[in-house]
């Protein structure tokens, strides 16, 4: 299994440097306005063919590009009832602070665990490679993350429970 | 038993744009080619590509991905780094635009 990450992050990567080709583009509907194409879906040519890639059925990257903005949506591989419980807090946790990443957005869209958002004025000021780094190392280090969150909450639960329950022996 | 790459080029050769059916067939026989090559062999079998056929091939990977087989989506993804590394970033953007076939096939 372990055999397939590297050719899906570099698929995310490369997919993600094409799809990032992002531009300037006003609103045409209201003047003055100026709105990522990608959240509104006004105009069906201003969207780019949406892209699903699979590793595998609970893990997946949904990249919606359009001209001046793309949304990448991931879902992140939860093997059981504890991941997924952490996977949901940890990426509330960040989506709280959606701010300080500029690039993230506060709610998932609807089948996925976390979102973003990259529009023409991220790209603007900064670098694009750099943008798509972010996101793959994103990726790769999420599962590290909730696997070390997954110890440390079962290695408590026992210290815990040996301690209280060790009163009643 | 043909080839692998005999039946990409007859496959990927056919003109799907005034004939939108002959996606859902193409992309099957895209498939069983994909499962069946070995890895090692994915390389040979991408530069006996023409461009353009490498750019509809580029659809069809993206296709396979959506799927969400693990087998399938395995062998696409290997293909999708080395043709990546072939025809270039070119060719997923040529995808990316190209509205007149969807990427995601459902189920």
């Amino acid at each position: 299994m372990s055999n397939t990450l590297r050719p899906y992050l570099a698929c995310v990567r490369n997919t993600l440097t094409a799809a990032l080709c992002i531009q300037n583009f006003p609103c045409q509907q209201v003047e003055r306005h100026n709105k990522p194409e990608v959240e509104y879906k006004t105009s069906e040519e201003l969207l780019l063919n949406a892209v699903l890639i699979c590793r595998t059925e609970n893990e997946k990257c949904y990249i919606e590009p359009s001209i001046n903005s793309t949304r990448i949506s991931i879902k992140v591989k939860q093997s059981d009832e504890l991941e997924e419980i952490l996977a949901r807090k940890f990426t509330s946790f960040l989506e709280q602070r959606a701010d300080a990443f500029r690039v993230l957005r506060r709610k998932p869209v609807e089948g996925y665990d976390i979102s973003f958002l990259v529009t023409n004025t991220h790209c603007d000021e900064m670098y694009k490679h750099k943008i798509v780094d972010f996101v793959v190392d994103f990726m790769e280090q999420i599962d590290k993350e909730i696997s070390e969150l997954k110890l440390t909450v079962n290695s408590r639960a026992r210290a815990v429970a040996t301690e209280f329950l060790g009163a009643f022996v | 038993m043909a080839s692998p790459v005999s039946v990409l080029q007859q496959v990927l050769g056919a003109d799907t744009r005034s004939n939108p059916e002959q996606v859902a067939t193409s992309y099957l026989s895209v498939k069983d080619a994909i499962l069946k090559t070995k890895e090692s062999d994915v390389v040979s079998v991408l530069e006996q590509l023409n461009p353009m056929d490498r750019d509809k091939l580029m659809k069809y990977l993206y296709m396979g991905l959506s799927t969400g087989e693990a087998k399938l989506c395995a062998s696409c993804l290997i293909w999708h780094e080395k043709l990546t590394n072939i025809a270039g970033n070119g060719a997923i953007i040529r995808s990316l635009s190209d509205k007149s076939t969807p990427l995601i096939v459902s189920g």
